[in-house]
C-alpha cells in the first residue's frame, strides 16, 4: 500500500512523544544515561502546552510556613475524592521537594523570599497538619511557572544533546511480529513523508486533550493522541470520565487565570456582590478544591445569580489587592484578562466561568511509569516496552480531582522516575536482534489510506465543522453536571458523528505542511477519547471529584471506589481496585469530604 | 581584515574616539579663534604651535579610527557577503593613503 | 473585511502570489482575534497553512506580518487592523508553504548562546539537598528577558538579521544571552561575555529597534543587547 511500502527508518534506544515538561524531564534523564533518546513533537518543544501552565509547583518546602510531604500526601488524596492510588501519591509528594530543587539548579526563574529562598504561595486544596489550616505550598515564577520551567528543561536537553524530531506528527504504535512495542510510524509535517521510528521503548507524554470540549483552556494541540494510538493498539485507558473544569477561565472564552489569583486574595463573587464561596466551604471559602468551586460557579448561575445581561457567569474581583503586588506576582494573567476580557485586574472584576482544563484518566501506568492493562484474569500487569507520563498518563496521582500546582509536579517526578525505570531495563534487556523483526504496518498503512481519497470533487462535510459539533455535544452532554439523559444523548449523537468522520474527505491534499490532514488524524483521536470518556461516564453511578450527577449525587465508596477501564473493542469498561496502601506510611480511608 | 579592531575593541575604540573629537572640535574652535590667518604662515603657526599640534594629531588619527571601524560597519551590514573583503581592503588602503598623506603633510609643515 | 494573504505551496506553486479574501464583518465583532478570522478563512479553505497552538500568546507559534509589522495572530485583535488586512510571513526566513517559515537558524543561533544555567564548575554535580538562593532583587534581573517565547518576530524584523543571518545571532538569542549572563546563580559570565565578543554575533546590533517595537510580550531586545556590550565592557576593564 501507497505510503509506508519504501518507509525510511530510524533507530533509537527510547522515542518519546511530546516534548512538554513529561517528555523533556524524561528525555534529559535518558540522554544524561547516554541512551540515544528520539523526542518526538508536534510543535517546536517550548511551544508545548505545559507552557501555558501558570500558577506553580506544589512541593513541601516549607519556604513560607512550616510544611512536610505528608500533609501534601494528605490533600492530594483528600482532593482526589479518594480515587488516587496512594503508593503513587506518597512516591509523588516524597520527591517534590527534591525535584523542585533540581528544578531550581536547572535554572528555572523562581520568584524569591527576601530570604533569596524559592516563593511560594496558598493554592487551593493545601492544608497544614492533615485540615487543619491552609498551607503555602506553590512554589513559583510569577504566574508562568509553566512557561519557566518547560523552557529551562528544552535548555538542558540542548546541553544535554537529545535529538528532536520537531513538527513531526505521532500516527500509531507499531507492534513486532510477537506483538511486542517495536517503535511508531511518525510523519515529517514539513514534507507530509511519513517515517518509521524503531525503539526499544515508546514513551507517550502527549499531554491532555481538553479540546474534546467547546469551552477550553487547552491549546489546539491537545487532542490526546497518545491515548487514542494506546487505545487502537487495544490497551485500556482509565478513568476518562474524570475531566476538570477549572474555576476560572475568562467567560465565553475559555483562557485560563491561574488558582494563584484567589491564592493572592482574589474572591469571587456572583450578581448580588456576594462572595458566595462562603456558602460552599465555610473554611478555606474559595480555597477550595477546584471541583468545588467550579461545582459553586455553576450553580449560582443556574439559580439566577450570575453576573451580567445573560446572567451566565461571575465575577474574579482582585481589586481589593495592592496594585503593585498584582504587577509583581500577577502580570500574565493580567496582561491575558486585558487582552481578552478587555478589563484590567487591578480596578476591575474579571468575568468568569468554569472551563474544561485537565485530564485526569489517561494511560493507566505505575508510578514507574509502566503502561499496565488487565490480563485474562483481570490482574494489573505492565505492557514490556510501553511506557507513560504526564497528563496523558493516569497513574493514578489526581484520581477524580486534581489539585492546583500538583500537575507541574506530576510531569517531572514521573518523567524522571519512567526514565530510570527504562534506564534500568535497557541497562540489561537491549535484544541485539530486536530491529530486525518484521513488523505489520498494513493496519496504519489502511489508516493512513483512508484520507488519501481524492475522488470529491467537493468536500461537503469539512473535519473542522465535525470537529466544532463534536466538542458542542461533549460539553452540553458532559460538562460540569451530567446526568444519564444528558448521557444517553450524547451516546446517541456520537455514533452519527463517527460515521460523518468514516466518510469524511480531506479537500487539501498536498504533502508539505497539510494542516487539513493533521486535523482530521486528530479528529480520529478526539472521537477514541468521546467514546472513552461518555462510556465510562454513564456507567459511574455516583458522584466523585469532577465527575457530577444529578441523578446520583452521592459518592458511593461501596461500589464505586474503583478505576475505569475503557476498551476500545466494543467499547467495553472493565475495573480495578484503588491502591489504598501507601509505600511507607499508612494509607488515609477515605472520610466524608468537606472544606 | 575585519579581524582589525572588532567587536568589542571596536566598539570601545569608537567611544573613545568620539568622546574624544566631541571635546577637540569645540577646543579647536575656541583656540583657532585667538589667532589670526591673514596669510598662511600665521595659520602655520598657531595649528603648529607645540600642545594644539600634538592635540590636532590625535584628532586626525582617531578620525581615521572612527572612520574604520564606522565604515567597516557599514560595509559589512549593506555589502554582498562575496565582496565585503574586498569592499574592507579597498577601505583599508583608502584609510592607510590618507594616513600617509598626513604624515607627510605634517612632515612638510614640520620642515617649512 | 477583506484580507490579501501570501500564499505559496511549494508543490503547485512556481512562484508566491497573494490572495484576497472577505469576511462577513458581522462575524468579526469587536473581539474577534486575527488567529480568529484566519480559522474563518480556513473554512473557507482548508488549504491556508499556518502555525497556531495555545490561542492566547504565550506559545510563540503563530508569529506573521500583519500590514507589515509582525505580531502574533492571537493577540491581535481585527478591528484595529486597516483593510485590506496584508498578511505575510514573517519576513528574512525561507517559506515552508504560506504563513509558515523555516525556523531552524532562529532556532540555531539560540542553541549557540548556551542557553543554560551553569551553576558549577564542570564535573561539579549539583547539590538537591539546598536551593542556590537568589535575592529578589538578583532575581529581578531576570524579568524582561526571561519571559520570551521564542517565536521569531524580533529576529525576523531586524536588518541586520535579514543581511547576516548566519552570523547574526539576532535579538532573540541575544535576549536568552543576557537572561543566562545577569542571572546570579550562574558561574560562567566572564566565558558568556567573552563569547559573544565578535563583529557578528552580537555587534551587528545597530541599535535600529524592530525588535522593540515588535515584540508581542513588550520586551526590549534592543536594550538587553546594549546592556550586554556595556556589560562586555565593564568586564574589559576589571
Amino acid at each position: 500500500m501507497m505510503a509506508l511500502d519504501h518507509i525510511d527508518t530510524f533507530h533509537f534506544d527510547v522515542v518519546i512523544v511530546g516534548a512538554g515538561g513529561a517528555g523533556l524531564r524524561a528525555a534529559l534523564q535518558l540522554s544524561q544515561s547516554s541512551q540515544r533518546v528520539a523526542v518526538v513533537s508536534k510543535v517546536f518543544p517550548t511551544r508545548s502546552h505545559t507552557v501555558a501552565a501558570q500558577g506553580g509547583i506544589n512541593a513541601a518546602l516549607g519556604n513560607v510556613t512550616e510544611d512536610n510531604w505528608h500533609w501534601h500526601m494528605y490533600d492530594t488524596i483528600k482532593g482526589s475524592d479518594y480515587l488516587g492510588d496512594q503508593d503513587a501519591i506518597e512516591f509523588m509528594c516524597r520527591e517534590a521537594s527534591e525535584i523542585v530543587r533540581e528544578l531550581e539548579h536547572f535554572g528555572v526563574p523562581f520568584s524569591r523570599t527576601d530570604q533569596g529562598k524559592i516563593y511560594q504561595r496558598p493554592f487551593g486544596g493545601q492544608s497544614r497538619n492533615f485540615g487543619e489550616s491552609q498551607a503555602t505550598r506553590t512554589c513559583a515564577a510569577a504566574d508562568r511557572t509553566g512557561h519557566a520551567i518547560l523552557q529551562t528543561l528544552y535548555q538542558q536537553n540542548i546541553q544535554a544533546g537529545t535529538t528532536f524530531f520537531n513538527e513531526y506528527f505521532a500516527i500509531d504504535l507499531v507492534k513486532d511480529d510477537r506483538q511486542r512495542i517495536a517503535g511508531m510510524v511518525v510523519m515529517n509535517m514539513q514534507t507530509g513523508e511519513y517515517q518509521l521510528i524503531r525503539a526499544h521503548a515508546v514513551m507517550m507524554a502527549t499531554g491532555g486533550a481538553c479540546q474534546l470540549f467547546k469551552t477550553n483552556t487547552n491549546a489546539k494541540i491537545n487532542t490526546g493522541d497518545g491515548l487514542a494510538m494506546v487505545a487502537r493498539a487495544g490497551l485500556p485507558l482509565q478513568d476518562m470520565e474524570f475531566w476538570q473544569f477549572h474555576p476560572t477561565g475568562v467567560a465565553n472564552k475559555g483562557m485560563l487565570l491561574s488558582e494563584a489569583a484567589r491564592g493572592e486574595g482574589g474572591v469571587l463573587r456572583n450578581g448580588l456582590g456576594e462572595a458566595f464561596m462562603v456558602k460552599y466551604a465555610p473554611h478555606v471559602k474559595d480555597l477550595a478544591s477546584r471541583d468545588v468551586v467550579a461545582r459553586a460557579i455553576a450553580i449560582e448561575v443556574k439559580e439566577g445569580r450570575g453576573c451580567g445581561p445573560d446572567k451566565d457567569h461571575v465575577l474574579l474581583d482582585l481589586t481589593h489587592l495592592d496594585t503593585e503586588m498584582i504587577k509583581q506576582r500577577l502580570p500574565g494573567i493580567r496582561d491575558l484578562a486585558l487582552t481578552f476580557a478587555g478589563l484590567d485586574m487591578c480596578t476591575d472584576a474579571i468575568p468568569v466561568y468554569p472551563t474544561a482544563h485537565y485530564m485526569m484518566g489517561g494511560i493507566p501506568t505505575n508510578f514507574k511509569g509502566q503502561v499496565l492493562t488487565l490480563d485474562d484474569k483481570g490482574e494489573s500487569i505492565p505492557v514490556s516496552g510501553l511506557y507513560a507520563v504526564g497528563e496523558c498518563a493516569c497513574v493514578s496521582v489526581h484520581g477524580a480531582n486534581r489539585l492546583g500546582g500538583n500537575s507541574l509536579l506530576d510531569i517531572v517526578v514521573f518523567g524522571r522516575a519512567a526514565a530510570q525505570e527504562i534506564d534500568r531495563v535497557l541497562q540489561t534487556q537491549k535484544p541485539s536482534d530486536f530491529f530486525d523483526q518484521p513488523l505489520d504496518l498494513s493496519l496504519i498503512a489502511a489508516r493512513l489510506q483512508k484520507w488519501e481519497n481524492q475522488s470529491a470533487t467537493e468536500v461537503k462535510d469539512p473535519t473542522g465543522v465535525i470537529k466544532s459539533d463534536l466538542q458542542t455535544a461533549m460539553q452540553e452532554g458532559c460538562g460540569v453536571f451530567r446526568n444519564v439523559d444528558s448521557m444517553q444523548t450524547l451516546l446517541a449523537e456520537l455514533d452519527p458523528i463517527q460515521q460523518r468522520i468514516d466518510q469524511a474527505v480531506l479537500s487539501d491534499h498536498s504533502r508539505a505542511f497539510n494542516l487539513d490532514r493533521i486535523e482530521a488524524l486528530e479528529l480520529e483521536n478526539l472521537m477514541t477519547l468521546a467514546y472513552a470518556t461518555v462510556h465510562s461516564a454513564v456507567l459511574r453511578e455516583e458522584s466523585r471529584g469532577a465527575h457530577s450527577r444529578i441523578d446520583f449525587t452521592e459518592r458511593d465508596d461501596v461500589n464505586w471506589l474503583k478505576h475505569s477501564l475503557y476498551f476500545i473493542e466494543n467499547h467495553q469498561v472493565r475495573y480495578k481496585p484503588v491502591t489504598l496502601t501507601a509505600l511507607t506510611v499508612e494509607g488515609f480511608k477515605p472520610k466524608p469530604r468537606v472544606y | 581584515m575585519s579581524g582589525l579592531l572588532t567587536g568589542l575593541k571596536a566598539h570601545l575604540w569608537q567611544r573613545i574616539s568620539a568622546i574624544y573629537l566631541l571635546l577637540y572640535f569645540p577646543l579647536a574652535a575656541w583656540y583657532l579663534n585667538q589667532h589670526s590667518f591673514a596669510t598662511l604662515q600665521a595659520f602655520k603657526q598657531a595649528v603648529l604651535a607645540g600642545e594644539f599640534w600634538m592635540i590636532t594629531l590625535l584628532a586626525l588619527l582617531l578620525i581615521l579610527v572612527h572612520a574604520w571601524v564606522g565604515m567597516r560597519d557599514i560595509l559589512i551590514d549593506y555589502l554582498p557577503r562575496k565582496i565585503v573583503l574586498v569592499g574592507l581592503s579597498v577601505l583599508g588602503l583608502g584609510l592607510m593613503l590618507v594616513l600617509l598623506n598626513l604624515l607627510y603633510l605634517t612632515l612638510s609643515l614640520i620642515q617649512n | 473585511m477583506r484580507f490579501s494573504i501570501y500564499r505559496y505551496n511549494p508543490e503547485t506553486d512556481e512562484q508566491p502570489y497573494y490572495q484576497d479574501y472577505e469576511l462577513d464583518d458581522a462575524l468579526i465583532g469587536n473581539e474577534m482575534m486575527l488567529l480568529g478570522a484566519l480559522e474563518k478563512l480556513r473554512e473557507q479553505d482548508p488549504g491556508l497553512t499556518f502555525r497556531s497552538s495555545c490561542g492566547e500568546g504565550v506559545c510563540g507559534s503563530d508569529g506573521m506580518n500583519v500590514n507589515g509589522e509582525n505580531k502574533l495572530s492571537c493577540i491581535t485583535k481585527v478591528s484595529e487592523l486597516t483593510q485590506p488586512v496584508v498578511i505575510r510571513p514573517m519576513p528574512g526566513l525561507p517559506v515552508i508553504r504560506d504563513l509558515v517559515i523555516d525556523m531552524t537558524l532562529f532556532y540555531e543561533h539560540y542553541h549557540t548562546v548556551e542557553p543554560y544555567l551553569k551553576p558549577t564548575p564542570a564535573g561539579v554535580s549539583i547539590d538537591l539537598d539546598h536551593e542556590l538562593l537568589q535575592s529578589p532583587e538578583d532575581r529581578a534581573k531576570l524579568d524582561g528577558s526571561y519571559e520570551c517565547i521564542l517565536c521569531g518576530c524580533c529576529s525576523t524584523s531586524c536588518p541586520s538579521f535579514w543581511w547576516n543571518p548566519d552570523k547574526f545571532h539576532g535579538p532573540a538569542a541575544l535576549l536568552a544571552a543576557r537572561r543566562f549572563v545577569v542571572d546570579s546563580r550562574d558561574i560562567t559570565t566572564r566565558e558568556r561575555l567573552e563569547s559573544l565578543d565578535d563583529p557578528y554575533k552580537t555587534f551587528r546590533c545597530r541599535n535600529i529597534q524592530n525588535c522593540t517595537a515588535s515584540c508581542p510580550k513588550g520586551l526590549k531586545p534592543s536594550q538587553a543587547i546594549q546592556q550586554l556590550k556595556s556589560l562586555m565592557l565593564e568586564k574589559q576593564v576589571d
